[in-house]
């Protein structure tokens, strides 16, 4: 282990990180927006819940990798040149939804139906019913799942090399491939995720109780 | 406008195989208190829950308010359901809302009140039930006297023309049982039309103007509340009040 190839490669794997953080906030809110749509879609049964199944059909069980082979190489063919940044979100968004649809769904289905009943006999319309009761105690029951996926989601972010997007993983192998020094960056490597994981797995962990002691149980 | 607040006719209704209710045909006036009574099973719940539409029907009519309800559409009771307050066993607070938010959100955001009006109605219907204290409490911080308290409340604060209360006492303890049919004595004394499902057979007695009898879905009797208590006109009737033994 040498401490000067560790040092040289600080600010390669700072930009790393930063990309990484980035890409992972942009998709992962753009999952979370998507997952609320699709759920209160098919919790409501709207017209064309069926497609929204195959979506998350296809979107649970294809691989990262492939949806973003998908997005890169296979889309162009039509005329439509997405850049890698941007494929590497609309991935993660694709993937992402699916797991957030599950999460929020399985919320919402969760909310007793008595609650739901409480809503209409005070007079709430469908919406005012979604926006008051529904959802404010289908997001405690989904918030487990949640965060499960957001940690799952930023751990994927090191599939976005195999479309040379200069993230963690991509900048380890890199100087990995430059300069053969394996053991340092993959420590490198470990630490900087680690570094984005541990607090927020904590720190959801800790939301997620905060909000149960305060609002559950009536 | 008659003074018969709701009628049905010939009503009937399945869940999926099983009948429900057979043929109900009865009248709520207006300004009284209706009873319904009857066995577990009977389909009293199920009965108090077609007049706000929580429960559809398969045949027969049920005119409400003198609107003729059609049980396929879907937005039949839109425009009279916030006329009608109910009050379910479990209360059902929301949990996630203080108890002002819970009493509030009715007035509030369904018939869009001045927001000074609606927090001084609430105020004062909390006094009047002895929680003028807990406005600012969350559901779970209240006993279960005090939650069904604040959902007859939150039901009144709607101003409705006639209120269901489907046997709110049920789940409760028996010292909290008290507080809470008091309120409903107080309220049938207030002339509100009342549609009450209980097995408290002693505060049936002090309010019913009218029972309404139901074995298993069907109407055996229908009758002014004093004179059911005291000669059931069938068989069913005083077997079952021997039984309740009150």
């Amino acid at each position: 282990m040498s401490w000067i190839y560790i040092q040289q490669a600080i600010p390669a794997f700072i930009n790393g990180f930063f990309l990484t953080l980035k890409l992972a906030t942009i998709g992962i809110i753009g999952a979370l927006l998507l997952g609320i749509v699709v759920a209160f879609w098919l919790y409501y049964q709207v017209i064309g819940h069926h497609v929204l199944r195959l979506y998350i059909a296809v979107s649970r069980n294809t691989p990262l990798l492939i949806q973003l082979f998908f997005i890169y190489y296979g889309l162009p063919g039509i005329g439509l040149k997405i850049p890698a940044e941007q494929t590497a979100i609309l991935g993660l968004i694709f993937l992402g939804g699916s797991y957030m649809a599950d999460a929020f769904l399985g919320g919402l289905e969760a909310v007793p139906k008595i609650q739901v009943e409480s809503g209409q006999v005070v007079g709430l319309s469908t919406w005012q019913l979604a926006r008051y009761v529904i959802f404010p105690q289908g997001i405690l029951y989904s918030l487990p799942a949640i965060g499960a996926n957001i940690i799952f989601l930023i751990k994927e972010t090191s599939i976005f090399t195999v479309i040379a997007i200069p993230e963690i993983t991509n900048t380890a192998l890199d100087l990995i491939g430059q300069n053969y020094r394996s053991n340092e960056y993959l420590l490198m490597m470990v630490v900087s995720y680690a570094i984005i994981l541990i607090p927020l797995s904590l720190g959801l962990s800790w939301f997620e109780r905060r909000l149960r002691r305060v609002n559950f149980s009536n | 406008m008659t003074d018969e607040i709701i009628q049905v006719r010939h009503l009937n209704k399945k869940f999926g195989d099983k009948v429900v209710l057979t043929d109900i045909n009865l009248t709520i006036p207006k300004n009284k208190v209706t009873v319904v009574l009857g066995p577990s099973g009977s389909g009293k719940s199920t009965l108090i829950r077609t007049f706000n539409g929580l429960e559809s029907f398969d045949s027969g009519d049920l005119e409400i308010f003198g609107q003729k309800i059609d049980p396929h559409d879907k937005k039949a009771f839109a425009v009279i359901k916030h006329e009608i307050g109910m009050v379910f066993q479990s209360y059902d607070l929301f949990p996630n809302r203080t108890v002002m938010q819970n009493i509030t959100l009715g007035p509030l955001k369904v018939q869009k009140r001045n927001e000074k009006e609606v927090l001084g109605q609430a105020r004062q219907l909390l006094a009047e039930v002895g929680l003028e204290k807990f406005e600012n409490y969350y559901p779970r911080q209240l006993s279960g006297g005090q939650k069904q308290r604040v959902a007859i409340v939150r039901a009144l604060i709607l101003n409705p023309k006639l209120m269901l209360f489907d046997e709110v006492t049920a789940s409760l303890d028996p010292e909290m049982v008290r507080g809470v049919l008091e309120i409903l004595k107080q309220l049938a004394e207030q002339d509100l039309t009342m549609v009450v499902v209980t097995h408290e057979m002693n505060f049936a007695k002090q309010v019913a103007d009218k029972v309404i009898f139901l074995d298993s879905g069907e109407i055996v009797e229908e009758q002014a509340g004093q004179k059911f208590f005291q000669e059931p006109q069938t068989k069913r009737a005083r077997v079952f009040l021997e039984s309740m033994s009150f």
